[in-house]
């Protein structure tokens, strides 16, 4: 039989027992659907919770600390190696970093490490001054509230929340907070303070000119004062009184931005693997989706099970079809169809019912997701003109592959729920059917 | 010239632990171009022979030789296509398939032989105005009558162009008339060339036939002892007074 014949003749088939098909179908209908629903939402969720995240971090930036060796102490348990050797951050070590063929740039960054305060007139503000060897900070790709991320000698770019936090130290009870400052373009003083041999303290003061403020970012960059590295290595080598031997100490950190995103976290494994410590937002991010997995695994799942119950449907279906027309089977074994005809036909009823039903429950299924999307759109405005939560997103979000990979799901469950019945079909002796009434 | 050569044939059934030999060593030719009609009783094993002529069943020994190949070893995909391309099946209760129309009935054979849509609808077409249908082409089975049925049947039977048409009891569930009247459809399309076996009960066909054999407990005999064993079996009454 040729494959238009056979196509034909189970479509003919199907139609002439319409109310049944349906009636079958549907339970694939409503399986495909929650399969696609299913899965879409959970990719909806993992999209925006993924795109949240991005907006906090940027993804391609890794930062490095130097190690020393599995005991030592520190917050930073980012590293799956127990026995890491100890590293520090050494000139020569940065250079091998710098040929790194995933990496675009490289930061180096150390914290000032003398007692000191800063001061703006009679304010004061917490913050931690770390110095970097760049001369633009759009590197570190912070979003500025306003003015310039250039940096050089003797200027500062201070972090949204310091410079929100001026605080007057001397404030008598019952007196006004005063208003944040505006810092742009003013002169701040940082003030250092260290022990002489003696016991007396000594002070130095240095000014310094605001040249940007960055926006809030929940990062640790809200509470930092940027400053030239240059500056920062003059005034701990004067607060220690030596010269630091960067072969023999290193440097504090160092902010690693891969050329591509999808490189950072293997970039960041490197770097581990050279002793250091190394993290990246990336590494978050490929939590989230590790978890956003499980969660499509197990929604999935949920969806599956509606298709396996589907499944047992159309067996049912099929093998009272069979039994029904077993009349039909001696008679067309009889005018010449041979086992493997009986077979397809069949066999390609059932899928038949598989194929229309996935159809079926694409279309419900993304239709549902639509709503879905509606209603939280309207949601999510609705809270954003209140001026509360996330700006609004997509909740469900059906990728091209689901309805495909769907559809000839849906099929092959319709196949092989339609085998045992068709095998049975095709099995039947032709006289034994004809005689069956 | 003989078209079919049975030589010992046994077909036995096992039905639960017990076995039933339905046709028990027959040797049988029919000849190419006959109309041969097998009478006996019910049980006799007529309809099975007929089945196994038509390659619907394997028989347990012996041998059906048609044009030279033993129907009786062939794989299963030679069998489909001996009774696709050889044999045309009438059967007493017609088999139609009721959804489709006379039309789609008739046709329905060569959708398997691969014949293209256009070529099978203007066979058919032919074939139902053979058999005095052509204004009865677009009714579905329950819109006509037994007769009726039995002549789509018959146009079906023939949608391939077999050698050899074979019926059981084909007019089993029609009354005299038109039970006549497929007689004579058969015997036209018998005296076109074609090789008709018929099984029945009926002896009025009997007379019409080139030859006839006689089954009694799955073994051919004489129409003497058929006659008699017969009208033991079929009259009781006539028995008594005998």
């Amino acid at each position: 039989m040729h494959i238009w014949d056979l196509i034909n003749l189970i479509t003919y088939n199907l139609i002439r027992r319409k109310n049944r098909v349906l009636l079958t179908a549907l339970g694939v209908v409503i399986g495909t659907a929650a399969v696609i629903l299913m899965i879409s939402l959970s990719n909806g969720l993992k999209q925006g919770a993924t795109t949240q995240f991005s907006r906090m971090a940027d993804l391609k930036r890794i930062e490095v600390f130097p190690s020393y060796g599995k005991d030592a102490g520190g917050g930073i348990a980012v590293s799956s190696e127990t026995n890491k050797k100890a590293a520090i951050i050494s000139p020569a070590i940065i250079d091998q970093i710098k040929n790194m063929p995933e990496v675009d740039a490289v930061v180096i960054q150390d914290n000032l490490k003398s007692n000191f305060n800063l001061q703006f007139g009679r304010l004061q503000s917490f913050v931690s001054v770390v110095g970097v060897n760049t001369n633009d900070l759009a590197v570190y790709d912070y979003i500025l509230k306003e003015g310039d991320s250039k940096l050089e000698r003797g200027t500062a770019i201070i972090g949204g929340w310091a410079a929100k936090n001026f605080t007057n130290p001397n404030q008598r009870p019952g007196e006004e907070t005063p208003p944040p400052p505006e810092l742009l373009g003013q002169q701040i003083r940082l003030v250092m303070t260290k022990n002489a041999s003696d016991g007396t303290e000594i002070k130095k003061t240095v000014y310094l000119r605001v040249v940007g403020v960055l926006v809030e970012s929940r990062s640790s960059a809200d509470g930092s004062l940027y400053v030239r590295l240059e500056d920062v290595v003059g005034w701990n080598e004067w607060a220690t009184g030596k010269r630091i031997n960067r072969s023999r100490d290193g440097y504090d950190s160092l902010v690693v931005k891969a050329k591509d995103v999808k490189d950072s976290v293997t970039l960041a494994d490197q770097l581990n693997t050279l002793g250091l410590m190394a993290w990246s937002p990336s590494s978050i991010v490929q939590g989230i989706n590790s978890f956003f997995l499980v969660l499509q695994i197990f929604f999935g799942g949920v969806g599956a099970i509606s298709l396996l119950v589907a499944a047992i449907g159309i067996a049912n279906t099929m093998t009272m079809s069979v039994m029904e027309r077993t009349a039909e089977i001696g008679l067309i074994k009889a005018i010449g169809a041979s086992d493997s005809d009986v077979l397809s036909i069949f066999l390609g009823e059932a899928a038949g019912i598989g194929f229309f039903g996935g159809l079926g429950g694409i279309l419900l299924g993304w239709l549902a997701g639509q709503v879905l999307n509606m209603v939280a759109l309207v949601y999510f405005l609705n809270r954003a003109l209140r001026g509360e939560g996330a700006p609004p997103s997509v909740v469900v979000f059906t990728p091209l592959w689901l309805p495909i990979v769907s559809l000839i799901m849906a099929t092959l469950v319709g196949m092989v729920s339609g085998y045992f019945p068709a095998r049975g079909a095709m099995h039947m002796p032709p006289v034994t059917a004809l005689k069956h009434e | 010239m003989t078209t079919v050569q049975i030589h010992q044939l046994h077909k036995t059934f096992f039905m639960g632990d017990q076995s039933v030999l339905a046709v028990n060593g027959v040797d049988l030719d029919v000849l190419d171009g006959s109309f041969t009609v097998i009478m006996g009783p019910s049980g006799s094993g007529k309809s099975t022979l007929l089945y196994l002529i038509g390659g619907l069943e394997y028989p347990t020994s012996g041998s059906i030789v048609v044009d030279g190949d033993d129907v009786g070893k062939m794989s299963g995909q030679e069998l489909a296509e001996y009774r696709k391309k050889k044999v045309g099946f009438v059967f007493q209760s017609f088999y139609l398939l009721p959804t489709m129309t006379s039309l789609e009935n008739v046709a329905f054979p060569m959708r398997f032989a691969g014949v293209p849509t256009r070529q099978r609808k203007e066979r058919a077409e032919v074939l139902l105005t053979q058999v005095g249908l052509h204004d009865r082409m677009k009714h579905l089975p329950t819109e006509l009558s037994g007769g009726q049925q039995q002549r789509v049947a018959i146009a079906r039977a023939l949608a391939n162009n077999p050698r050899l048409i074979l019926g059981d009891e084909p007019t089993g569930n029609l009354d005299r008339k038109l039970g006549a009247e497929i007689i004579q459809l058969l015997l036209k399309f018998h005296n076109e060339g074609r090789t008709v076996i018929l099984v029945t009960h009926d002896p009025t066909i009997a007379d019409l036939a080139t030859q006839v054999v006689y089954m009694l407990d799955g073994l051919i005999v004489s129409k003497d002892e058929y006659m008699k064993n017969v009208s033991l079996v079929k009259t009781p009454a006539a028995a008594v007074t005998e």
